[in-house]
């Protein structure tokens, strides 16, 4: 590894002007989408109007050059003796400093532009109450590696300091790179499939619903304003004809749908790779947008084991970790090892855990029956607004089978969501399950809890239920309708185990 | 139920139940009462100005009048019904705090998991010499519990006693 001085405040690499520009122009575009519905409400725009317009677009393209410029230059890192530091803002300017210790996670990754640019974006996350999250957007690779190697030294050293001052602490060196790193786990192209076959087709099918809503829209209008008739009313006449017709559009929706959900996925986690280093896991995945995430050991606060009846067919299992975050997760953050074998699980989780998987056993309890009101009450909205629709548009047998079917398919769903509502404990973790006709199953160390809370709405009350609300550094997770009982004991028990234990929650 | 695997017994651990739980101040009702009558009035305002536009038809101020009336009765039932559920309790290690009628929540934090403590004090609980305490810990704000209504003496000593627990357990560590 050549030698760089990273004292020296830099820029970020050439080609990242570009980037830095065509993500602006991208965002102003997406800010001012509707503007793009203008010509159509004003026939003549263009004749009329048409130099002045693209003047227009040229000015503010080209200012926005300059400001993306301006933002390039303005933007300059270095590494200090005690920190990161970063300056950027082209009016306001600010000045960012990241403490070595504060660092957590370093993340790699590469995004379409940034692969045809050759540059990798780089990002430094930290844990807890500070909002300094610092995204470079354009470096070369060999920089960006360097920088990260040096980072993470860095960070090592600060951390031998402090525990040389206070002897030896349960939390592990940090490793470098280059280390004893070994291969866990790489996905092959075969898994990969099944992992898409076996993904729930409905993510595609909204997707595809939700293109389809927009561009009905866009064509309605486009046509009613244009040939001045009233496609809507012509379309409503025809239905009972067209029957066949919507059944044949069902089903390519779904097929469509389905197909989009494999592509999708097999894009998103195309040679997913768990390195092992040491005591933390490096996470790679993606085609287009290449990934790099970190695993830290102890900021891993949630264990989610997704699978479902295909998956289990296929032998494979998804996992989501959840790292300490200052928010609430959301899916995207989560990272996902996904198509998993039950070996691959197990391996990783005994590393991370220090636990065999196997060898949990948990006192379970269930959620209680009254549960499935609740999931059906959510539904009725639904399903009374399908109703008047029938009754008044749509009235007739077939019609009305569907809606029967509808409401019974949802009545099961209901009924499965809360056989399957659970909690377990034992002297280390929480168990919970969750899910309809897939399951979710979340492992947490009960030391990780952050707080514990019972609420009761005013019909709980009555009878006697409570739902428990488990808060961790990574959002909070909620079982419902357990007995009062139950659940003050377990709130008493969980907090016996936080507050007698001497095991930190990072 | 039963704990089979557990290694201690759940009947012989403390139940969080048996705390003697103490009242917020009483002037702190008030507090929430001016701040609700304020946006309601501000809501009856509207409804009532609009009902003065000839374009506009009068049902449509009828019926904002009589969901804002429902709104505020049920309103008004939270606060008197569950203001004297708002209640604090302090445990050897860990904080207690209880309230709402309509959907009753009881949150415990253990001291070793608080990150910070601030004491706060808004303009209208200046008049009233009220203050807030809250607790954060780790993670999204859901987990963070506020106790709002407490005399500057309690509010310090409950600060006090749960720094001093976190430095405590930290010592310990």
């Amino acid at each position: 590894m050549k030698q760089i001085d990273f004292s020296q405040p830099r820029l970020q690499s050439f080609n990242g002007i570009f980037l830095i520009f065509f993500a602006d122009l991208a965002k102003r575009i997406r800010q001012n989408i509707y503007i793009l519905a203008l010509p159509f409400l004003q026939k003549n725009l263009f004749d009329d109007y048409g130099t002045l317009i693209y003047l227009g677009l040229f000015l503010l393209v080209l200012t926005q050059f300059i400001f993306s410029y301006l933002s390039y230059k303005k933007f300059r890192f270095s590494i200090q003796e005690d920190a990161f530091h970063l300056d950027h803002g082209v009016i306001r300017l600010s000045h960012v400093e990241i403490p070595f210790e504060r660092i957590q996670n370093i993340n790699l990754q590469q995004g379409v532009f940034q692969q045809i640019l050759n540059v990798v974006g780089f990002e430094i996350e930290t844990a807890g109450e500070g909002t300094a999250e610092i995204k470079i957007k354009a470096l070369d690779k060999g920089f960006a590696t360097a920088l990260k190697a040096k980072l993470i030294e860095e960070k090592n050293k600060v951390q031998t300091e402090v525990e040389i001052e206070s002897g030896p602490t349960d939390e592990t060196l940090e490793s470098t790179p280059d280390s004893s790193a070994s291969v866990l786990f790489q996905l092959d192209f075969r898994t990969l499939i099944k992992v898409g076959v076996s993904s729930n087709l409905f993510k595609g099918v909204g997707l595809l619903l939700a293109f389809f809503a927009y561009l009905y829209n866009f064509i309605m209008d486009f046509v009613t304003n244009i040939y001045d008739i009233d496609l809507e009313e012509d379309f409503t006449n025809r239905i009972p004809e067209t029957l066949t017709f919507t059944s044949v559009l069902i089903v390519s929706v779904l097929v469509i749908g389905f197909l989009i959900t494999v592509l999708t996925t097999v894009l998103k986690f195309f040679k997913l790779k768990i390195i092992k280093a040491q005591q933390n896991f490096e996470v790679e995945y993606g085609l287009f947008k290449r990934v790099n995430k970190v695993i830290k050991k102890s900021k891993t606060q949630i264990f989610e084991i997704r699978t479902n009846p295909i998956k289990n067919l296929f032998n494979i299992k998804n996992v989501f970790v959840s790292q300490a975050s200052s928010h609430q997760l959301s899916e995207k953050q989560k990272i996902g090892l996904v198509g998993l074998s039950k070996v691959n699980l197990k391996s990783l989780f005994k590393s991370l855990f220090e636990h065999e998987y196997e060898a949990l056993t948990f006192d379970v309890v269930h959620s209680k029956h009254r549960l499935i009101f609740r999931y059906f009450y959510k539904n009725l909205f639904l399903l009374s607004g399908l109703s008047l629709a029938v009754y008044f548009v749509f009235l007739n047998w077939f019609s009305l089978t569907v809606l029967i079917a509808l409401s019974l398919f949802l009545i099961f769903i209901s009924y499965l969501r809360m056989k399957k509502s659970s909690i377990g404990v034992n002297s280390n973790f929480i168990s919970i399950r969750k899910g309809s006709i897939d399951t979710k199953f979340s492992l947490i160390e009960i030391h990780k809890l952050q707080s514990v809370k019972l609420t009761k709405n005013i019909f709980q009350q009555y009878n006697g239920h409570a739902d428990l609300v488990l808060e961790t550094a990574s959002g909070m997770l909620k079982v419902e309708y357990l007995s009062l009982n139950e659940a003050q004991e377990l709130m008493n028990y969980l907090l016996f185990k936080i507050e007698s234990t001497h095991k930190n929650w990072i | 139920m039963d704990f089979k695997n557990l290694e201690l017994s759940i009947s012989d651990l403390p139940d969080f139940k048996t705390v003697d739980l103490q009242p917020i101040q009483k002037s702190y009702k008030k507090i929430i009462w001016i701040n609700h009558a304020l946006t309601f009035f501000v809501l009856y305002g509207i409804s009532f100005f609009v009902l003065n536009f000839e374009e506009i038809p009068n049902w449509i101020s009828i019926i904002a009048f009589s969901v804002i009336s429902l709104v505020f009765s049920i309103k008004a039932i939270e606060i008197e019904k569950g203001f004297p559920i708002r209640k604090f309790g302090v445990r050897q290690h860990d904080i207690i705090y209880q309230y709402g009628f309509f959907y009753f929540s009881e949150t415990v934090v253990p001291y070793n998991r608080i990150q910070h403590v601030e004491i706060k004090q808004g303009p209208l609980s200046r008049l009233f010499s009220l203050y807030s305490l809250s607790l954060y810990t780790a993670g999204a704000s859901s987990g963070d519990l506020i106790i709002n209504g407490l005399d500057k003496q309690t509010a310090q000593r409950l600060k006090s006693k749960v720094l001093d627990k976190t430095t405590l357990v930290d010592e310990a560590d």
